[in-house]
């Protein structure tokens, strides 16, 4: 069973609430979810939409199509009409949208009147609109009851959605001839998790306790998240000035001792450089979170792309290593998340997080996260000789940490070349010694390095290669694939720098069609920079909105 | 008191014989030998600059960091592990230009971190161009007609900000240097001291001559509580320059506004061992 449910209207008429509600009603239904967001840059006006994919098996991307659309204003009709599907329905506000014509697919229900006369306000109508939809399709109003009511944190305005609930729960159950049903399956331990709130439990299991931010969409979901959970979790989140502020504290704090790091998106990464830069030259351990959206500039706000890889790659002056992970899902994330605290404190670098709006804002539903087996390494040194340099030359290239406040040593590193101890220099020699010491780390981090995951035929003649948020699409485009006989697979990346080339070799000779969410094919050109392999076709999207699973598998079709 | 020796490294000053940051660097280690700071509690943290390499010569842990973001480092340390004392040392370029909007909003942030800056109304590591406090119409290799901008006045946008702690001295008093830095570093909340100094290579104009004809001690009667008052001494430039310190306001730090920080450091709050059933019930 597939269901995909979309909800459309201005920004601030409830759709939001009205998905995230569903979302965790089907959740609790027993069914898989993938929820996804579109929205303009705005509080109130413009169109905006929210699919909510319903399945009974696993999904993770959202898909092409519309079995049920609930319009909330007339010009989400207009302009999604023709993806409903001859047995979807069309919800509407039959009071409130007049201009319906005697398409069978239209179904009118009085949402803001049972608003304003169950709940005694217009905002009830999400909950009108909850309820018209469990009971079209059958569902359990005891769970969309318990949701209500902990929803509201007020309980007589939560009863007062319930009833409001019900009202609609009522006119939807007339609909007896709708060939969907979602009628509860099971209880289940699966969770309902963004890629928002993924990173920044990552980050607090992780021990995170500060972050710096500037304000930028869709980075701040990560600054809302712990900030959110700053007082139960002792977490200090400071909204800096600018986004350098944001992270020169944040190295300021991890030079003290603190797990930290910074949120933000492309244009605020790139006034973060030359702090990255910093890092790398005072061996300074981070973590720097971006929330990928289409530039350049300012670029559409709210959209989603995958076209700041090249950049997150070589930014910032100078020659220093750098771990860049780029999470397939939210599960993946969260275990990215807590890598990337890890790999900063065990090399001393700085580590990014690179996601995208459509991962940071979209919900899935996962089978679980394993807490129990969460490893937190910090490699600090505790007891440090009397003779303490901060930037001791190793065989591995990796000084002992101490934290500055140690009884009976001093901590001290520089932004200028500098000896072990941490002085300032210009003595050459210890120059190409620093530099080579630096540069040695980034090859330890290669052993710390995951390998693409593949999935497809065992012998295929065509390969697609991904990255990043792009998975659940790919994979499912894939599947259909093969259902249809061809011999295709999927290469997918989560760590992408430094590159792992391992599975990359084995499949050199083989036809690969590169998959990505930018104009110019930039993971194709750091393959072929980092193994020589020229990854000739592409798939490309750049128009901001993600990839779904039926236009790859039509662009895969058309150029097989 | 310990022995002011006890900061004494092997480093050598890269400055030029006369330099006002000699002096500068002299009163330091006696401030902090008067009240008594270990160099392990003490972390540096500077810029760029010919000023921001005055931590590397003495003995104390040190953040040499980035031209003009010296204050967020310190403050992002500070945050971190409010036990260490934490100063920020840097010029009036690195302090007043580039980390401009640094010194402007942590003046409202208020943490418990020093601000020293060498004030010498030019730039000295670049090899003389106009700083953002030289004075109208200093003529440069740069400001070839003369300098046309009015010179930033760090005292009077901090008084204008509400800063905690605002003080001015002058290398050239090292009896008055020291006090100064004293007060700031007792003082609780965000303390900016500014410190002029003359530039014996570049700067042509305020010569320490120039300096020790102006420069005056405010008298005791002068109460620094006041903050209209405050902004009149702030606006004294020319022929008479007020020392001391100009404007104080006890104002709760940030840290004291934390509970996060209640119980101790943040880089001492445990982060394994935690019971995490709340969140992942977030997610149901």
């Amino acid at each position: 069973m597939e269901l995909k449910i979309v909800i459309g209207g201005e920004a601030g008429q409830g759709i939001q609430t009205i998905s995230s509600i569903m979302s965790r009603f089907f959740l609790r239904s027993g069914y898989y979810v993938f929820t996804e967001q579109s929205y303009q840059s705005r509080i109130r006006g413009g169109h905006n939409f929210t699919q909510v994919r319903v399945s009974t098996e696993s999904i993770s991307s959202s898909d092409d199509g519309i079995d049920i659309l609930v319009a909330l204003n007339e010009e989400t009709i207009n302009l999604h009409r023709e993806e409903v599907s001859s047995n979807g329905i069309i919800i509407y506000d039959s009071e409130l949208i007049k201009s319906v014509d005697n398409d069978k697919r239209f179904f009118g229900a009085p949402l803001q009147r049972i608003a304003i006369e169950k709940a005694k306000t217009r905002l009830a109508v999400n909950s009108s609109a909850c309820g018209v939809l469990v009971g079209l399709l059958d569902g359990d109003f005891s769970i969309l009851e318990t949701l209500m009511r902990e929803q509201f944190k007020d309980p007589e305005i939560g009863e007062r959605n319930v009833l409001s609930a019900r009202a609609g729960y009522e006119i939807g159950k007339t609909k007896n001839d709708f060939p969907f049903r979602t009628p509860f399956l099971s209880n289940n331990s699966r969770l309902l998790i963004d890629g928002g709130s993924a990173v920044g439990f990552g980050a607090i299991v992780a021990g995170c306790r500060f972050l710096s931010a500037y304000p930028m969409t869709p980075g701040t979901a990560v600054m809302n998240y712990l900030a959110g959970h700053s007082k139960r979790y002792n977490i200090v989140v400071e909204q800096a000035e600018d986004e350098i502020s944001a992270i020169n504290m944040v190295l300021g704090a991890s030079f003290a001792g603190v797990r930290s790091m910074v949120t933000t998106s492309g244009g605020g990464f790139a006034l973060m450089v030359e702090g990255l830069s910093l890092a790398g030259m005072t061996e300074t351990p981070c973590v720097i979170h971006i929330g990928q959206r289409p530039g350049p500039a300012t670029g559409l706000p709210t959209r989603t792309e995958q076209g700041e890889l090249l950049f997150v790659i070589n930014a910032g002056h100078g020659e220093f290593p750098r771990y860049v992970t780029a999470p397939r899902d939210a599960q993946d994330a969260f275990y990215k998340t807590i890598k990337a605290f890890n790999l900063a404190d065990k090399y001393q670098i700085p580590s990014i997080i690179l996601t995208d709006q459509f991962l940071i804002d979209s919900m899935v539903t996962i089978e679980g996260l394993d807490l129990d087996n969460i490893k937190i390494e910090r490699y600090i040194e505790n007891n440090p000789s009397k003779d303490y340099k901060r930037h001791l030359i190793t065989d591995s290239g990796i000084s002992p940490r101490a934290l500055p406040g140690t009884e009976g040593i001093l901590v001290i590193t520089d932004s200028d070349e500098h000896d072990e101890e941490g002085h300032i220099t210009e003595d050459l020699e210890i120059r190409k010694r620093l530099v080579e010491k630096r540069l040695k780390k980034g090859e330890l981090i290669k052993e710390d390095i995951e390998e693409p995951i593949y999935f497809g035929v065992s012998n295929p003649d065509v390969i697609l290669v991904g990255w990043g948020s792009t998975y659940g699409a790919i994979k499912e485009s894939v599947k259909r694939l093969i259902e249809e006989d061809f011999k295709v697979g999927l290469l997918h990346f989560s760590d992408v720098y430094p590159l792992p080339y391992r599975q990359l070799e084995k499949y050199r000779d083989k036809r690969l069609i590169s998959v990505e969410g930018n104009a110019t094919g930039q993971f194709a050109l750091l393959v072929r920079r980092e193994t020589g392999i020229d990854i000739g076709e592409k798939i490309l999207k750049y128009n901001g909105r993600p990839f779904t699973p039926s236009e790859i598998v039509k662009e895969v079709k058309k150029i097989w | 008191m310990v022995d002011a020796r006890i900061y004494d490294n092997d480093q050598v000053p890269a400055w030029c014989p006369g330099c006002g940051n000699f002096s500068i660097l002299r009163c330091m280690k006696q401030a902090l030998a008067e009240l008594d700071i270990s160099p392990d509690r003490l972390l540096m943290v500077s810029g760029i600059g010919q000023a921001a390499k005055a931590p590397h010569y003495f003995r104390c842990n040190l953040f040499n960091g980035l031209h003009g973001r010296d204050i967020s480092v310190a403050v992002g340390a500070k945050i971190a592990n409010h036990n260490l004392i934490v100063i920020a040392e840097s010029g009036d370029g690195n302090t007043y230009g580039e980390g401009g909007n640094h010194f402007i909003h942590n003046i409202r942030r208020n943490v418990n971190i020093k601000v020293f800056v060498h004030n010498n109304q030019i730039y000295g590591l670049t090899k003389g161009q106009a700083s953002p406090t030289s004075d109208l119409g200093m003529k440069t290799r740069v400001q070839v007609d003369g300098v046309l901008s009015p010179p930033f006045n760090p005292v009077a946008v901090a008084i204008a900000l509400n800063a905690s702690f605002v003080a001015r001295s002058f290398s050239g008093d090292p009896e008055h240097l020291v006090a100064m830095m004293k007060s700031a570093i007792t003082h609780k909340g965000f303390a900016l001291l500014d410190i002029l100094q003359p530039c014996v290579t570049f700067n042509r104009v305020n010569t320490f001559q120039w300096y020790k004809e102006r420069v005056y001690r405010l008298d005791d009667n002068y109460d620094p509580t006041d903050r209209i008052s405050a902004f009149k001494k702030a606006l004294e430039w020319g022929d008479r320059i007020p020392i001391g310190i100009i404007y104080l306001n006890n104002r709760p730090t940030y840290e004291e506004q934390l509970p996060q920080l209640k119980d101790g450091p943040l880089f001492k709050v445990p982060i394994t061992g935690i019971d995490y059933s709340d969140i992942l019930k977030e997610f149901k």
